[in-house]
């Protein structure tokens, strides 16, 4: 018998882990898997399935998994509660530096910060690159048709939904 | 600004972050390239140097950047109403998706091609990542100093993956400020 959970407290667990995931996504399934399989809300199957199919979701695999967790426990009224929960932290932080941003954007000393910052960022977005790449780069095949989607999306300036539907269709294309 | 005007910026914000909600896979950095072409290269809401900025901030607040990204947008071409009108669009095919289709979702991936297809969006997610990782080397890397910080900050990340990202931007943040002085 699952336990129950209310609107509210499904709320707090969600913004808890909104506010203490840096970067989304697959930071934040350790904290969620915590929080709702450790208190006994959702089985290990459920949470691994809601894991999956976030992941295949459009939009922001934090969002989604807040969304289908909600759903599965409360409905709909479950749903908007844990996706307001998780998006709040975000969107209360984001309002308060870009008022003072846009207020003092134009300091030279704001300007610096970020003309150190953005390097460091750069390294983090090459790792994430390396990390994926290596996870999935598994053979010559893949390795082109990465390759050409580059192409296509920096020089040809392809939408990145057609390059996201290319991805699609090759994948179907290969398997049959 | 005119009544009539905040209202349009209000639904080109919706429609613009409804597209990114409901277009972008594979989460975080990954949806960055369609954020620009809406937010850069379409409605021209913020420069180039502003994206990456954003992206900056991003990775020094909590939350997923997508959201971040939407509320940033938002509070930067229509103040607060901006803001809760991006970010709520951005939401929105989440919410309606799972709604409308939470019994079909998991009978809907044991079709095969729709696994394929799904497996087939991973290469594409990478080529966008790479995409992001592009734009970052070609315009943040424009100087010595810069160059130093990135290859630093690049080792650093690989040989000691438990460098908290926060605090090494941060660091970095306030390196740039000395030696820009």
């Amino acid at each position: 018998m699952r336990k129950s959970c209310s609107l509210v407290s499904l709320f707090a667990i969600f913004f808890l882990i909104g506010a203490f995931t840096w970067g989304g996504g697959y930071a934040m399934l350790p904290l969620i898997k915590r929080e709702l399989v450790g208190a006994g809300l959702l089985e290990e199957e459920e949470f691994i399935e809601i894991v999956s199919l976030a992941q295949s979701l459009p939009g922001a695999v934090a969002i989604n998994t807040a969304s289908l967790v909600g759903w599965r426990l409360r409905g709909w009224r479950g749903e908007l509660v844990a996706i307001g929960g998780t998006a709040l932290p975000s969107f209360l932080s984001i309002v308060v530096v870009s008022f003072f941003l846009l207020r003092f954007g134009d300091l030279p000393s704001v300007r610096n910060f970020f003309q150190g910052a953005i390097p460091l960022v750069a390294a983090l977005i090459l790792l994430a690159v390396w990390d994926l790449g290596r996870k999935i780069v598994t053979d010559l095949e893949e390795m082109f048709i990465v390759v050409l989607l580059v192409f296509l999306l920096r020089f040809f300036h392809l939408h990145p939904l057609w390059i996201m539907c290319l991805g699609g269709v090759w994948g179907v294309v290969r398997k049959r | 600004m005119g009544g009539g005007t905040q209202a349009m910026i209000y639904v080109q914000l919706f429609l613009a972050f409804l597209r990114v909600g409901l277009f972008s896979f594979g989460g975080g950095l990954a949806a960055l390239p369609l954020i620009e072409r809406e937010v850069v290269t379409h409605f021209a809401w913020l420069s180039h140097r502003e994206f990456l900025e954003l992206i900056t901030l991003s990775e020094l607040t909590p939350g997923p950047i997508a959201i971040n990204s939407a509320t940033f947008t938002g509070f930067k071409v229509g103040g607060m109403g901006g803001a809760v009108v991006a970010t709520c669009a951005f939401c929105l095919p989440s919410f309606l998706l799972v709604l409308l289709l939470s019994h079909f979702l998991s009978r809907f991936r044991e079709i095969p091609w729709v696994e394929w297809f799904l497996q087939g969006l991973r290469p594409a997610v990478l080529a966008l990542l790479v995409s992001v990782a592009y734009s970052f080397l070609v315009r943040g890397m424009n100087s010595v100093f810069a160059a130093v910080l990135g290859i630093t900050g690049l080792v650093l990340f690989v040989r000691f993956r438990k460098v908290n990202p926060v605090w090494a931007l941060l660091f970095a943040g306030f390196l740039g400020v000395w030696w820009y002085r």
